[in-house]
């Protein structure tokens, strides 16, 4: 009898200890992932609705549609269904320059040829349409390189 | 003389405006003294704004000159104030109210609150250090280290930082804390846990809250439970105070924020949603050429340190004056004659309005534009810069052959077939109060206008508008200046071409 209750003793304290250690973990663990998820939110969310690629610490991908990231999960719209993804195994995102990148990239060229090519015939006026042309296609280049930096480039978010 | 006037509108302006601003709130060396002496009778800013709360019905910006004064000689008299819980417990004064007993967690040490008496004031050393805290910390000895704490033994904490592991006792790092008041009203006062570029973590009593810098209206630091001096502060910053939805005549793709109501010398404008505004020339408005100027923002892509956007925007004008408009292109107008010459070169006899058809002396009129933009934050931390590529024509080529009076005809040159106007403008934040602006451009149109010209122009013809008929034509071309942050609402400026001087008066959360 005395050994029976030595051992519920012992269980007890054991699970005591076991309880409250769990709880405390627990606790302390939803406090630092509150703050993650409000960051998590806060990062993507001017990429809600975009096409991104999930990569993953497996060194896996996904890609598709992003719906809605609660920071414990990203949900994907991925052929017309949604597919949940939890945030832990996600080592960060990828937003693929697309169509309007380019566009913008392709306007930037534009804009600065065009400026090029204005300033040319404004300042030396009587210019040849030759010379007209490779003045504005060089800064045409330009403003492609000055567009692909700027616009046309893949948008990485770490996790945190 | 009329320069001098103007320059005294300016003053009394910028003067009447700074006025208004402060009515009758706490004076800034009014709160700095209340700090100071708060913190010499053991207080922390986080007991300091308890106190306040709980003594005086608000935080410290809420107190009148004549409260703070009272409450200045409160500190210098014999019984001055002690913090609530030394006061409530009879114990020492240096422990603030939501200290937690002392105890040693496994990713946490909570320290005592204690002082270290350096050779003028007191101290305080941080009561709250977290394995993975994050910012710079800085140490009674004057040393600032960026790092984060990967390790916390025995009161030693491992801090890694770029240049190696520092191993710091937690007794000889100081407390910082933020006094955050964000654009929503909403403020917070506590500990700093943990920084990066896009927030900042604060420990309040009622739990950790990380606040985006985006949001941030104005930011006070402690370290020690001393204001950090501005000549450190200002070593690093976020984003300058001077945001620009314009860089001087021309747009950039960012509008003016959300429910903001801007004022300037010439226009005025609202910000409707984050992608859109309006904006109208009051001027042109009271002559009775009703206008509206919208401008989209349909792309935008923001990171923690990039923003890129782009935009397209139209200025509307019912019953715009047209002479302003042909006189922009007066160089590409001629006499309907053999051997006629363009209207640029007719004697001073000869008035713009000549050339114009009557049908057209007023007539609907308006601007198109496209805009990409791109700003990005310095890597030294010392807030962003920029620059914006536009392009800009009119709707003049609908009624060009129209638009003239007979015996007046448009000249063969290609180059004036099509209003054209491609620019690239420039920001570099200096100071947190004071950017940089610079844009060059080509513009068929353009002529360079004195500052007589142009005040006369603004005060005279037709006020609140700058459309004179003089200048000398000068389609390629550059203009630099400054523009300066007064304070919260008012950014004045200047350059070196029309129209000079930039006020800008804002008014948030309209």
């Amino acid at each position: 009898m005395i050994v029976n209750n030595r051992y519920v003793s012992i269980l007890f304290i054991l699970c005591v200890s076991f309880f409250l250690t769990e709880h405390l973990l627990a606790q302390e663990h939803s406090a630092v992932s509150s703050g993650t998820k409000l960051k998590i939110q806060r990062l993507v969310r001017d990429l809600l609705g975009s096409a991104v690629t999930l990569n993953f610490k497996d060194s896996g991908t996904k890609t598709g549609n992003l719906v809605r990231a609660n920071g414990d999960q990203f949900v994907l719209e991925i052929d017309g269904n949604e597919e949940h993804f939890e945030t832990a195994l996600i080592h960060s995102l990828t937003k693929k320059a697309g169509l309007s990148e380019g566009i913008l990239m392709v306007a930037s060229a534009a804009v600065v040829g065009g400026f090029g090519l204005g300033a040319t015939a404004l300042l030396f006026e009587g210019s040849s349409p030759a010379s007209l042309t490779a003045v504005a296609v060089v800064f045409a280049v330009f403003g492609g390189w000055l567009g692909f930096e700027s616009f046309f480039q893949d948008v990485e978010v770490v996790l945190p | 003389m009329k320069a001098k006037i103007i320059v005294f509108l300016f003053i009394v302006t910028a003067a009447f405006t700074n006025v208004c601003a402060q009515d009758d709130h706490i004076l800034p060396a009014q709160a700095d003294a209340i700090r100071s002496l708060a913190v010499e009778h053991g207080f922390t800013m986080q007991t300091l704004s308890d106190y306040l709360a709980q003594k005086w019905g608000g935080p410290m910006n809420n107190l009148s000159r004549k409260d703070a004064a009272a409450l200045i000689q409160l500190f210098q008299s014999s019984n001055p104030p002690i913090p609530l819980e030394a006061n409530q417990t009879a114990a020492p004064v240096s422990v603030p109210i939501q200290t937690p007993p002392p105890v040693q967690q496994q990713n946490t040490i909570v320290l005592p609150q204690s002082t270290v008496q350096s050779k003028q004031q007191a101290l305080i050393i941080a009561e709250f250090l977290e394995i993975g805290m994050s910012k710079r910390f800085h140490l009674v000895d004057g040393n600032i280290i960026q790092g984060v704490i990967a390790r916390i033994d025995s009161g030693i904490c491992s801090i890694e930082t770029v240049d190696g592991v520092l191993n710091i006792p937690a007794k000889d790092i100081l407390e910082e804390t933020a006094e955050i008041t964000k654009r929503d009203g909403s403020r917070y006062v506590g500990p700093v846990l943990k920084e990066s570029v896009e927030d900042i973590t604060l420990r309040s009593k009622y739990g950790d809250v990380i606040v985006d810098k985006r949001d941030i209206q104005t930011m006070n630091r402690y370290h020690g439970g001393r204001l950090v001096q501005w000549a450190e502060e200002k070593k690093t910053f976020y984003r300058g105070n001077v945001v620009l939805t314009d860089i001087f005549f021309d747009p950039t793709a960012f509008p003016l924020e959300p429910n903001s109501l801007y004022i300037s010398a010439l226009s005025l404008g609202y910000g409707f949603t984050d992608r859109f505004m309006v904006r109208t020339s009051f001027g042109n408005n009271f002559s009775g050429d009703l206008n509206l100027q919208p401008i989209i923002q349909f792309y935008t892509q923001r990171t923690a340190t990039n923003r890129i956007a782009a935009a397209v925007g139209m200025d509307m004008y019912s019953h715009h004056d047209m002479t302003s408009v042909i006189s922009k292109y007066a160089r590409f107008i001629k006499e309907d004659k053999v051997g006629g010459k363009a209207i640029n070169e007719l004697p001073s006899t000869f008035s713009i309005s000549d050339a114009l058809s009557k049908s057209y002396k007023k007539n609907f009129y308006a601007e198109f534009y496209i805009v990409l933009s791109h700003r990005w934050t310095l890597e030294s931390g010392r807030g962003e810069m920029g620059y914006h590529l536009g392009f800009r024509t009119n709707t003049l080529p609908i009624y060009r052959d129209e638009v003239l009076a007979s015996g007046y005809k448009w000249s063969s040159d290609n180059l004036g077939k099509v209003p054209f106007r491609f620019w690239a403008a420039f920001e570099y934040d200096l100071m947190k109060d004071l950017k940089l602006a610079a844009n060059i451009w080509a513009d068929n149109g353009y002529r360079y206008r004195t500052l007589n010209q142009v005040i006369k122009d603004y005060l005279r013809e037709t006020p609140f508008i700058i459309d004179g008929l003089d200048g000398e034509e000068r389609t390629v071309d550059f203009d630099f200046g400054l523009l300066y942050a007064v304070n919260e609402s008012l950014r004045i400026g200047i350059h070196f071409q029309h129209p000079y001087l930039a006020l800008f008066w804002r008014i948030v959360e309209f």
